[in-house]
């Protein structure tokens, strides 16, 4: 099974998580965009994202696994994920895309202040 | 049913897990072979599922020694590729109609429609909204049917109506041609009909079982 399909299929196991998380990177988007004008208040705030961001993962993640049913990882387990894969894969993805959000809400912000 | 040939066999040796102080198993094994079915019995809390469940990966034991065929390293992280597992509890996600599932284990639906007609309706229906014992024929029959080099099945005859016992075994027999089936239950006459090996799991060790009377010798049943 190739990475792209394990995480193709993460978006299926995972999309609670992914919810959870996009919603918590949206606030960081709008927290770093609102900082924007202000130099000192921006590294700051994007400081503070990110540790709250990190903070918030494992949270998250003990939630899910709190209410999820405790038997449902081994539908995914049977298709040749495993179990590091199964948990690490909605991080990483879900990372990339708050990393990706934080970097471009200073000019975005900036462009929408402009106009 | 010992063979001296490696290949087609899967070997489960050395599994010790304890949760705190509490030790489940201490020195697990179980080997299974393409074409036949090993049977595990225990009592109540003497590790069955765990020990299947390292196998698989949702437990990590303190130490296991997983091997297929006669491979110097196998990748035990991803075994489900070559190893399936019906968990005792529901495993289909909730959400997930049949036909998707069954899409993704790459297993023909319309066989199930032919192994038990009420499927036939359930088309379109989620997993949640089946019966204990429908989700749990539809389960069995998904994790016996794929496209595997072995099966892990627990407690597969729980749950399920007793007018399908004979036809589980029937597919059990034909499915065992194709791949080796590791097989645990309660309802150990069962186990006793459909197994080539049989093993005992108590106080965290494997014994092999050979006849009924090592099952009352080791405690298992009374005499």
């Amino acid at each position: 099974m190739t990475l792209l399909r394990k995480m193709e299929l993460s978006f299926r196991y995972g999309s609670g998580y992914y919810v959870v998380a996009g919603l918590v990177s949206l606030c960081a988007f709008v927290i770093v965009g609102i900082n924007s004008g202000d130099t000192e208040g921006l590294s700051e705030g994007i400081f503070l994202c990110k540790i709250l961001k990190i903070l918030s993962i494992p949270i998250i993640l003990y939630i899910f696994r709190k209410f999820d049913r405790s038997s449902a990882i081994y539908f995914w387990l049977n298709l040749g994920i495993s179990s590091v894969e199964y948990y690490v894969i909605p991080i990483v993805i879900e990372y990339v895309f708050f990393r990706l959000l934080v970097y471009i809400a200073p000019p975005l912000f900036t462009f929408l202040h402009l106009n | 049913m010992e063979q001296e040939d490696e290949n087609g066999k899967l070997l489960i040796d050395s599994v010790q897990l304890r949760f705190g102080d509490n030790v489940v198993l201490q020195s697990a094994y179980v080997t299974s072979y393409k074409g036949g079915v090993t049977g595990v019995l225990g009592r109540n809390g003497t590790g069955k599922s765990c020990l299947f469940k390292c196998i698989m990966g949702g437990i990590r034991p303190q130490n296991k020694y997983v091997r297929l065929n006669s491979e110097p390293r196998t990748d035990y992280g991803h075994i489900g590729l070559r190893v399936r597992y019906l968990p005792q509890e529901r495993f289909i996600p909730s959400g997930m109609t049949l036909p998707q599932a069954y899409e993704l284990y790459g297993v023909d639906y319309e066989g199930l429609v032919r192994f038990a007609d009420q499927f036939d309706c359930f088309r379109n229906a989620k997993v949640k909204t089946l019966s204990g014992g429908e989700c749990r024929l539809a389960e069995l029959y998904l994790v016996l049917n794929s496209d595997v080099e072995f099966c892990i099945l627990d407690e597969p005859f729980s749950n399920i109506a007793p007018v399908y016992d004979e036809k589980i075994r029937a597919l059990i027999n034909e499915q065992k041609a194709n791949k080796g089936i590791i097989i645990t239950d309660h309802i150990y006459e069962e186990i006793l009909k459909s197994s080539d090996d049989l093993y005992l799991l108590r106080d965290g060790f494997t014994y092999q079982i050979h006849s009924r009377d090592d099952l009352v010798r080791l405690g298992y049943i009374l005499a």
